[in-house]
Protein backbone atom coordinates (compact mmCIF):
# COMPACT_ATOMS: atom_id res chain seq x y z
CA UNK A 1 0.00 0.00 0.00
CA UNK A 2 1.25 3.04 -0.88
CA UNK A 3 2.02 6.14 1.49
CA UNK A 4 -1.48 8.03 -0.53
CA UNK A 5 -3.39 4.90 0.16
CA UNK A 6 -2.72 5.09 4.18
CA UNK A 7 -3.76 8.76 4.27
CA UNK A 8 -6.85 8.21 2.21
CA UNK A 9 -7.87 4.70 4.95
CA UNK A 10 -7.20 7.11 7.49
CA UNK A 11 -8.85 9.97 6.55
CA UNK A 12 -12.23 7.92 5.50
CA UNK A 13 -11.81 6.32 9.29
CA UNK A 14 -11.44 9.70 10.36
CA UNK A 15 -14.52 11.13 8.83
CA UNK A 16 -16.57 8.04 10.24
CA UNK A 17 -15.77 8.97 13.38
CA UNK A 18 -16.72 12.27 13.11
CA UNK A 19 -20.12 11.16 11.32
CA UNK A 20 -21.07 8.92 14.95
CA UNK A 21 -19.94 11.94 16.57
CA UNK A 22 -21.77 13.88 14.79
CA UNK A 23 -25.35 12.43 14.78
CA UNK A 24 -24.54 11.58 18.03
CA UNK A 25 -24.42 15.68 18.81
CA UNK A 26 -28.65 15.47 17.60
CA UNK A 27 -28.97 12.63 20.55
CA UNK A 28 -30.71 15.14 22.29
CA UNK A 29 -34.20 15.67 20.24
CA UNK A 30 -36.46 13.24 19.52
CA UNK A 31 -40.00 12.98 18.18
CA UNK A 32 -42.29 9.77 17.70
CA UNK A 33 -45.59 8.81 16.65
CA UNK A 34 -47.54 5.73 17.88
CA UNK A 35 -50.49 3.52 17.27
CA UNK A 36 -51.29 1.59 20.70
CA UNK A 37 -53.65 -0.38 22.09
CA UNK A 38 -53.85 -3.05 19.05
CA UNK A 39 -55.16 -6.56 19.73
CA UNK A 40 -56.56 -9.18 18.17
CA UNK A 41 -59.67 -11.48 19.30
CA UNK A 42 -61.43 -14.43 18.40
CA UNK A 43 -65.48 -13.77 17.50
CA UNK A 44 -67.58 -15.97 19.19
CA UNK A 45 -70.37 -18.25 18.66
CA UNK A 46 -72.58 -18.99 21.25
CA UNK A 47 -76.32 -20.04 21.36
CA UNK A 48 -79.26 -20.69 24.01
CA UNK A 49 -82.68 -21.52 24.28
CA UNK A 50 -85.66 -21.13 26.66
CA UNK A 51 -85.74 -24.88 27.91
CA UNK A 52 -84.56 -24.04 31.01
CA UNK A 53 -81.84 -26.69 30.65
CA UNK A 54 -82.27 -29.43 28.18
CA UNK A 55 -85.86 -30.15 28.89
CA UNK A 56 -87.65 -32.34 26.87
CA UNK A 57 -90.39 -31.04 24.51
CA UNK A 58 -92.55 -34.16 24.66
CA UNK A 59 -92.84 -36.92 26.81
CA UNK A 60 -96.06 -39.21 26.22
CA UNK A 61 -97.11 -42.41 26.26
CA UNK A 62 -100.38 -44.62 25.27
CA UNK A 63 -101.17 -42.39 22.19
CA UNK A 64 -103.80 -43.12 19.67
CA UNK A 65 -103.59 -42.21 15.95
CA UNK A 66 -103.69 -38.96 15.29
CA UNK A 67 -102.72 -37.80 19.46
CA UNK A 68 -100.41 -35.40 19.31
CA UNK A 69 -97.77 -33.19 21.14
CA UNK A 70 -97.81 -29.61 20.43
CA UNK A 71 -94.56 -27.89 22.33
CA UNK A 72 -93.08 -24.88 21.38
CA UNK A 73 -88.75 -23.99 21.86
CA UNK A 74 -87.28 -20.38 21.62
CA UNK A 75 -83.87 -20.11 20.41
CA UNK A 76 -81.63 -17.45 20.56
CA UNK A 77 -78.11 -16.39 18.83
CA UNK A 78 -76.15 -14.58 20.78
CA UNK A 79 -72.51 -14.92 19.11
CA UNK A 80 -70.69 -11.74 17.84
CA UNK A 81 -70.01 -13.72 13.99
CA UNK A 82 -72.40 -14.76 11.56
CA UNK A 83 -73.41 -18.37 11.81
CA UNK A 84 -75.40 -20.98 10.24
CA UNK A 85 -77.37 -22.95 12.37
CA UNK A 86 -78.87 -25.99 11.73
CA UNK A 87 -81.19 -28.88 13.88
CA UNK A 88 -80.54 -32.86 14.38
CA UNK A 89 -81.71 -35.16 16.45
CA UNK A 90 -79.70 -38.21 18.56
CA UNK A 91 -79.69 -41.58 17.51
CA UNK A 92 -81.17 -44.52 18.37
CA UNK A 93 -85.03 -43.44 17.48
CA UNK A 94 -86.92 -46.60 17.55
CA UNK A 95 -90.43 -47.37 15.90
CA UNK A 96 -89.70 -43.97 13.55
CA UNK A 97 -92.29 -44.55 11.41
CA UNK A 98 -94.85 -44.36 13.83
CA UNK A 99 -94.84 -40.53 14.45
CA UNK A 100 -94.94 -37.81 12.08
CA UNK A 101 -92.52 -34.59 13.31
CA UNK A 102 -93.75 -31.31 12.30
CA UNK A 103 -90.87 -28.61 13.03
CA UNK A 104 -92.06 -24.99 12.25
CA UNK A 105 -89.64 -21.66 12.26
CA UNK A 106 -92.06 -18.78 13.48
CA UNK A 107 -92.53 -15.87 15.70
CA UNK A 108 -93.19 -16.01 19.42
CA UNK A 109 -93.61 -13.25 22.18
CA UNK A 110 -96.06 -15.05 24.58
CA UNK A 111 -95.55 -18.65 26.63
CA UNK A 112 -93.45 -20.15 28.33
CA UNK A 113 -91.66 -23.12 27.37
CA UNK A 114 -93.29 -25.46 26.20
CA UNK A 115 -96.28 -23.23 25.66
CA UNK A 116 -96.67 -21.80 22.25
CA UNK A 117 -98.84 -18.61 23.28
CA UNK A 118 -98.91 -16.36 19.98
CA UNK A 119 -96.45 -18.79 17.68
CA UNK A 120 -96.75 -17.96 14.37
CA UNK A 121 -95.59 -19.90 11.67
CA UNK A 122 -93.38 -18.62 8.64
CA UNK A 123 -92.12 -21.59 7.44
CA UNK A 124 -91.71 -25.72 7.67
CA UNK A 125 -88.16 -26.85 8.59
CA UNK A 126 -89.48 -30.46 8.23
CA UNK A 127 -92.71 -32.92 8.09
CA UNK A 128 -91.85 -36.56 7.95
CA UNK A 129 -91.14 -39.56 10.02
CA UNK A 130 -89.74 -39.05 13.32
CA UNK A 131 -87.12 -42.06 12.28
CA UNK A 132 -86.12 -39.87 9.24
CA UNK A 133 -84.56 -36.96 10.95
CA UNK A 134 -81.36 -36.25 10.65
CA UNK A 135 -78.59 -36.92 12.95
CA UNK A 136 -75.84 -34.87 11.60
CA UNK A 137 -75.23 -31.24 11.37
CA UNK A 138 -74.51 -31.76 7.76
CA UNK A 139 -78.17 -32.86 6.89
CA UNK A 140 -79.70 -31.37 9.24
CA UNK A 141 -82.45 -28.64 8.42
CA UNK A 142 -81.92 -25.42 8.59
CA UNK A 143 -82.26 -22.85 11.69
CA UNK A 144 -83.71 -20.40 9.48
CA UNK A 145 -85.73 -20.58 5.97
CA UNK A 146 -82.98 -21.05 3.20
CA UNK A 147 -80.29 -21.32 5.45
CA UNK A 148 -80.45 -17.85 6.21
CA UNK A 149 -77.11 -16.79 8.61
CA UNK A 150 -77.65 -15.76 12.20
CA UNK A 151 -76.78 -12.58 13.65
CA UNK A 152 -76.31 -11.37 17.47
CA UNK A 153 -79.72 -11.58 19.38
CA UNK A 154 -81.05 -13.16 16.71
CA UNK A 155 -84.60 -15.20 17.65
CA UNK A 156 -86.45 -18.39 16.03
CA UNK A 157 -89.05 -19.87 17.65
CA UNK A 158 -89.83 -23.79 16.71
CA UNK A 159 -93.11 -25.31 17.12
CA UNK A 160 -92.69 -29.10 17.60
CA UNK A 161 -95.45 -31.44 16.89
CA UNK A 162 -95.30 -34.51 16.80
CA UNK A 163 -98.12 -37.03 16.13
CA UNK A 164 -99.35 -40.90 16.14
CA UNK A 165 -99.62 -42.16 12.59
CA UNK A 166 -102.50 -44.55 11.70
CA UNK A 167 -102.27 -48.19 11.49
CA UNK A 168 -104.85 -50.44 10.84
CA UNK A 169 -102.73 -53.36 10.61
CA UNK A 170 -104.44 -56.00 12.83
CA UNK A 171 -102.47 -56.74 15.93
CA UNK A 172 -99.96 -54.46 14.97
CA UNK A 173 -99.99 -52.83 18.40
CA UNK A 174 -100.65 -55.46 21.03
CA UNK A 175 -97.62 -54.28 22.54
CA UNK A 176 -96.42 -50.52 22.81
CA UNK A 177 -94.03 -48.66 20.45
CA UNK A 178 -92.20 -46.15 21.79
CA UNK A 179 -89.56 -43.60 20.02
CA UNK A 180 -87.21 -43.95 22.51
CA UNK A 181 -85.91 -41.33 24.53
CA UNK A 182 -84.08 -38.79 21.93
CA UNK A 183 -82.42 -35.40 21.71
CA UNK A 184 -82.74 -32.05 19.57
CA UNK A 185 -79.84 -30.12 19.00
CA UNK A 186 -79.58 -26.63 17.53
CA UNK A 187 -76.31 -26.05 16.47
CA UNK A 188 -74.18 -22.81 15.32
CA UNK A 189 -71.70 -22.97 13.04
CA UNK A 190 -69.89 -19.34 11.88
CA UNK A 191 -69.83 -18.84 8.26
CA UNK B 1 -26.75 -23.11 0.26
CA UNK B 2 -25.52 -25.89 0.63
CA UNK B 3 -26.93 -28.11 3.45
CA UNK B 4 -25.53 -30.86 5.36
CA UNK B 5 -27.61 -34.27 5.30
CA UNK B 6 -28.75 -33.70 8.80
CA UNK B 7 -29.96 -29.99 7.97
CA UNK B 8 -31.98 -31.19 5.09
CA UNK B 9 -33.23 -33.31 7.34
CA UNK B 10 -34.15 -31.12 9.85
CA UNK B 11 -35.78 -28.55 7.53
CA UNK B 12 -38.19 -31.35 5.84
CA UNK B 13 -38.96 -32.35 9.14
CA UNK B 14 -39.85 -28.68 9.59
CA UNK B 15 -42.12 -28.53 6.90
CA UNK B 16 -43.97 -31.53 7.53
CA UNK B 17 -44.43 -30.36 10.69
CA UNK B 18 -45.70 -26.70 9.98
CA UNK B 19 -47.95 -28.83 7.17
CA UNK B 20 -49.64 -31.05 10.05
CA UNK B 21 -50.11 -27.95 11.74
CA UNK B 22 -52.14 -26.25 9.07
CA UNK B 23 -53.95 -29.09 8.74
CA UNK B 24 -55.19 -29.39 12.10
CA UNK B 25 -55.94 -25.80 12.15
CA UNK B 26 -58.48 -26.07 9.37
CA UNK B 27 -60.34 -28.67 11.26
CA UNK B 28 -61.07 -26.13 13.95
CA UNK B 29 -61.75 -23.46 11.73
CA UNK B 30 -65.32 -23.18 12.20
CA UNK B 31 -66.56 -22.04 16.38
CA UNK B 32 -69.70 -23.67 16.90
CA UNK B 33 -72.16 -23.92 19.85
CA UNK B 34 -75.39 -26.01 20.75
CA UNK B 35 -78.26 -25.91 22.50
CA UNK B 36 -80.54 -28.67 23.13
CA UNK B 37 -84.11 -30.25 24.30
CA UNK B 38 -82.77 -33.90 25.40
CA UNK B 39 -84.87 -37.15 26.54
CA UNK B 40 -88.08 -36.67 24.00
CA UNK B 41 -90.36 -39.57 23.75
CA UNK B 42 -93.75 -40.71 22.09
CA UNK B 43 -95.30 -44.02 22.73
CA UNK B 44 -98.12 -45.83 21.11
CA UNK B 45 -100.70 -47.08 23.10
CA UNK B 46 -102.00 -50.72 22.55
CA UNK B 47 -104.92 -52.54 21.46
CA UNK B 48 -105.12 -56.01 22.46
CA UNK B 49 -108.16 -58.86 21.87
CA UNK B 50 -107.81 -62.11 22.45
CA UNK B 51 -110.37 -65.41 22.78
CA UNK B 52 -110.28 -68.91 24.11
CA UNK B 53 -111.28 -70.56 21.43
CA UNK B 54 -107.78 -72.15 21.20
CA UNK B 55 -107.72 -71.53 17.43
CA UNK B 56 -110.45 -74.41 16.52
CA UNK B 57 -113.67 -73.88 15.04
CA UNK B 58 -116.41 -73.25 16.82
CA UNK B 59 -119.78 -74.64 15.12
CA UNK B 60 -120.41 -76.99 12.72
CA UNK B 61 -123.15 -78.98 10.90
CA UNK B 62 -122.26 -81.29 8.92
CA UNK B 63 -124.87 -83.10 6.36
CA UNK B 64 -127.24 -81.15 8.43
CA UNK B 65 -130.96 -81.26 7.76
CA UNK B 66 -133.62 -78.17 8.38
CA UNK B 67 -133.84 -77.63 11.75
CA UNK B 68 -130.57 -78.64 12.71
CA UNK B 69 -128.77 -76.58 15.51
CA UNK B 70 -125.09 -76.01 16.82
CA UNK B 71 -123.94 -73.66 19.23
CA UNK B 72 -120.79 -72.35 20.72
CA UNK B 73 -119.45 -69.76 23.33
CA UNK B 74 -116.55 -67.67 23.06
CA UNK B 75 -114.77 -65.52 25.57
CA UNK B 76 -113.69 -62.29 24.27
CA UNK B 77 -111.10 -60.56 26.57
CA UNK B 78 -109.12 -56.84 25.97
CA UNK B 79 -106.10 -55.97 27.59
CA UNK B 80 -105.58 -52.77 25.32
CA UNK B 81 -104.06 -49.86 27.04
CA UNK B 82 -106.16 -47.63 24.97
CA UNK B 83 -110.33 -47.36 24.99
CA UNK B 84 -111.89 -49.55 22.11
CA UNK B 85 -115.29 -50.45 20.41
CA UNK B 86 -115.79 -53.47 19.11
CA UNK B 87 -117.32 -55.09 16.13
CA UNK B 88 -118.25 -58.34 14.98
CA UNK B 89 -117.80 -59.34 11.82
CA UNK B 90 -116.89 -62.18 9.04
CA UNK B 91 -116.55 -63.48 5.58
CA UNK B 92 -118.07 -66.53 3.92
CA UNK B 93 -117.22 -68.79 1.37
CA UNK B 94 -118.65 -71.89 -0.36
CA UNK B 95 -121.78 -72.18 -2.51
CA UNK B 96 -124.61 -70.37 -1.21
CA UNK B 97 -125.75 -72.00 1.76
CA UNK B 98 -125.54 -68.86 4.24
CA UNK B 99 -129.15 -67.69 3.12
CA UNK B 100 -130.40 -70.60 4.61
CA UNK B 101 -128.77 -70.52 8.05
CA UNK B 102 -129.85 -68.69 10.74
CA UNK B 103 -127.36 -66.99 13.17
CA UNK B 104 -128.07 -65.84 16.73
CA UNK B 105 -125.40 -63.97 18.60
CA UNK B 106 -125.75 -63.51 22.54
CA UNK B 107 -123.73 -61.72 24.43
CA UNK B 108 -122.96 -62.98 28.35
CA UNK B 109 -121.03 -64.30 30.84
CA UNK B 110 -120.20 -67.08 32.68
CA UNK B 111 -120.45 -66.99 36.33
CA UNK B 112 -116.31 -68.70 36.43
CA UNK B 113 -114.18 -69.77 34.06
CA UNK B 114 -115.54 -70.93 30.96
CA UNK B 115 -116.13 -74.66 30.55
CA UNK B 116 -114.26 -76.30 28.55
CA UNK B 117 -114.21 -76.64 24.19
CA UNK B 118 -116.43 -73.95 23.86
CA UNK B 119 -119.32 -75.40 25.51
CA UNK B 120 -122.06 -73.28 26.46
CA UNK B 121 -122.98 -74.47 30.10
CA UNK B 122 -123.24 -72.50 32.29
CA UNK B 123 -123.72 -69.46 30.50
CA UNK B 124 -125.98 -66.85 31.03
CA UNK B 125 -126.99 -63.97 28.91
CA UNK B 126 -127.50 -60.49 29.18
CA UNK B 127 -130.39 -58.87 30.53
CA UNK B 128 -130.88 -55.68 28.78
CA UNK B 129 -132.63 -56.81 25.08
CA UNK B 130 -130.83 -54.89 23.03
CA UNK B 131 -132.55 -55.58 19.68
CA UNK B 132 -136.03 -56.60 20.72
CA UNK B 133 -134.68 -59.88 19.99
CA UNK B 134 -134.49 -61.32 23.54
CA UNK B 135 -131.92 -60.57 26.52
CA UNK B 136 -128.74 -60.14 25.71
CA UNK B 137 -129.23 -60.65 21.69
CA UNK B 138 -127.22 -58.57 19.69
CA UNK B 139 -127.36 -60.24 16.26
CA UNK B 140 -130.25 -62.45 14.70
CA UNK B 141 -130.55 -62.88 11.13
CA UNK B 142 -129.13 -64.61 7.90
CA UNK B 143 -125.39 -65.70 7.86
CA UNK B 144 -125.33 -63.64 4.89
CA UNK B 145 -126.78 -60.98 6.08
CA UNK B 146 -123.90 -60.98 8.74
CA UNK B 147 -121.57 -58.04 8.36
CA UNK B 148 -118.29 -59.23 6.30
CA UNK B 149 -115.81 -56.44 7.32
CA UNK B 150 -115.39 -53.94 9.96
CA UNK B 151 -116.45 -51.06 8.31
CA UNK B 152 -120.15 -52.50 8.20
CA UNK B 153 -119.05 -54.70 11.31
CA UNK B 154 -121.97 -54.80 13.34
CA UNK B 155 -121.33 -52.95 16.63
CA UNK B 156 -120.89 -54.55 20.15
CA UNK B 157 -123.42 -54.83 21.65
CA UNK B 158 -125.60 -52.18 19.40
CA UNK B 159 -124.89 -49.45 17.36
CA UNK B 160 -127.48 -46.83 19.23
CA UNK B 161 -124.65 -47.69 22.37
CA UNK B 162 -121.66 -49.07 21.57
CA UNK B 163 -119.60 -50.43 24.41
CA UNK B 164 -116.47 -48.71 25.51
CA UNK B 165 -114.00 -51.52 26.25
CA UNK B 166 -111.16 -50.95 28.41
CA UNK B 167 -108.54 -52.99 29.56
CA UNK B 168 -109.94 -55.94 31.47
CA UNK B 169 -112.76 -56.35 29.99
CA UNK B 170 -114.30 -59.43 28.71
CA UNK B 171 -117.74 -61.03 27.73
CA UNK B 172 -118.90 -64.35 26.36
CA UNK B 173 -120.74 -64.30 22.86
CA UNK B 174 -122.38 -67.07 22.29
CA UNK B 175 -123.23 -68.44 18.45
CA UNK B 176 -126.26 -70.45 17.41
CA UNK B 177 -126.54 -71.20 13.95
CA UNK B 178 -129.93 -73.08 12.31
CA UNK B 179 -130.47 -74.49 9.26
CA UNK B 180 -133.68 -73.57 7.77
CA UNK B 181 -136.44 -75.19 6.33
CA UNK B 182 -136.27 -74.64 2.86
CA UNK B 183 -135.46 -76.92 -0.13
CA UNK B 184 -133.34 -74.27 -1.75
CA UNK B 185 -130.76 -75.25 0.39
CA UNK B 186 -130.08 -78.87 -0.51
CA UNK B 187 -126.47 -79.65 -1.49
CA UNK B 188 -125.12 -76.43 -0.31
CA UNK B 189 -121.79 -75.55 1.69
CA UNK B 190 -121.25 -72.67 3.67
CA UNK B 191 -118.08 -71.31 5.80
CA UNK B 192 -117.89 -68.86 8.00
CA UNK B 193 -115.06 -67.06 9.86
CA UNK B 194 -116.31 -64.95 12.87
CA UNK B 195 -113.78 -61.85 13.63
CA UNK B 196 -114.01 -59.89 16.76
CA UNK B 197 -112.40 -56.72 15.88
CA UNK B 198 -111.56 -54.29 18.30
CA UNK B 199 -109.99 -50.37 16.95
CA UNK B 200 -109.71 -47.85 19.50
CA UNK B 201 -111.35 -44.93 19.54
Amino acid sequence: MTTFRKISLTVLIAGLVAGVAGFGAYSGFSATTSNTGNSFASGTVAIGDNDGGSVALYTQANNEPGDSVVSCIRVTYSGSLASSVKLHVSSGITNGAEFNLKVERGTQSTGAFPACGDFAATSTAYDAALGSFPTTYAAGPDGKAAGAAWATNDIVAYRFTITQNDDATANAHTTAKSSGSHDFTWEARNN
Amino acid sequence: MRLSMPRRSLLTLVAIGLVTVLAGAQTWSAFHATSASDDNSFAAGTVVLTDNDGGTALLSLPGAIPGDSDNACVKVSYAGSLPSELRLHGTTTGDGLDPYLNLVLTRGTFPGAPPASNSCVGFSADATDYLGSGAGVIYSGTLQAFPDDYGAGHIDPRPASPETWTSGESHVYKLQITLQNDLDARSKTATQTFTWEARNT
